[in-house]
């Protein structure tokens, strides 16, 4: 096996990549990392939705401050997508919603 | 297959039927014009098709046409053609762009635009649009009704 110079540090060999596999126990998911997942995945798809919601937004005022430069079906198709993923990301959190009230209710 | 591959599909349909109502439009504005920069009449342009692809893909000769993915992802227009057939001759000696020597002395040639088969086109091209857009509203009706799965 040949290695650089600088991964050899006096007669201590470098791991050359740092797999978190390697190193930490992955096989029980604790719960603390589902709850960032969550908060993760929640996070990213408000995100998305806005960035859709900011897309039509902004052809529409392109629509209005210069006209030749957008198709009138560009615009209305980004709104279409605006409503679409934040009608999805309402009843995602909806269901939620509903799981924390059931959680919330039972006893 | 995700969420809004229906309406991109669309989408690209829909710029492609505008783009060739504008070519329309100007085969028409044009339907006088004897004269081009190319020197000669106007000649009627058309549209050129194909399907879009995002990327090149192998197509597997030993996997059955089931496996294969099938569905396409929209339409492009790759180019604009010339219709170089000859145009209509009018003899008109009188006008700055008649032939002034030959054996088509005098004759003017008219672009070769008609306008019967300009506003077929431009039928078909406007059906084609309404079809897009019936094609987004039934794919936004069915993502709705996708959604009210489960509703209480």
């Amino acid at each position: 096996m040949m290695l650089s110079p600088n991964q050899v540090t006096g007669l201590d060999f470098q791991l050359k990549i740092t797999n978190p596999q390697h190193i930490t126990d992955q096989s029980t998911v604790k719960s603390e990392s589902i709850e960032r997942n969550f908060l993760d995945v929640m996070k990213s798809a408000i995100l998305n939705v806005n960035d859709m919601a900011l897309n039509a937004d902004k052809l529409a005022q392109t629509m209005v401050s210069n006209p030749e430069m957008v198709n009138i079906h560009d615009v209305t198709i980004a709104m279409s997508k605006a409503e679409m993923g934040m009608m999805f990301f309402k009843s995602v959190t909806d269901k939620v919603v509903l799981a924390y009230r059931e959680i919330i209710n039972m006893r | 297959m995700g969420m809004f591959d229906a309406l991109n599909i669309s989408a690209s349909g829909l710029s492609a039927q505008r783009f060739r109502m504008d070519v329309i439009s100007n085969n028409i504005a044009n339907v006088n014009t004897t004269r081009t920069t190319e020197g000669e009449a106007f000649k009627r342009s058309m549209v050129i098709m194909r399907p879009r692809e995002d990327s090149l893909r192998f197509k597997s000769p030993v996997l059955p046409d089931a496996l294969q993915p099938a569905t396409g992802s929209g339409v492009r227009v790759m180019g604009i053609e010339k219709d170089m057939s000859p145009g209509k001759m009018v003899y008109d000696p009188t006008h700055p762009d008649a032939y002034q020597s030959g054996d088509k002395k005098g004759y003017v040639e008219y672009p070769n635009v008609t306008l019967v088969t300009e506003m077929v086109d431009l039928i078909t091209a406007s059906r084609a649009y309404e079809a897009n857009v019936a094609m987004i509203n039934s794919s936004k009706q069915m993502f709705n009704r996708g959604l009210e799965i489960g509703l209480r």
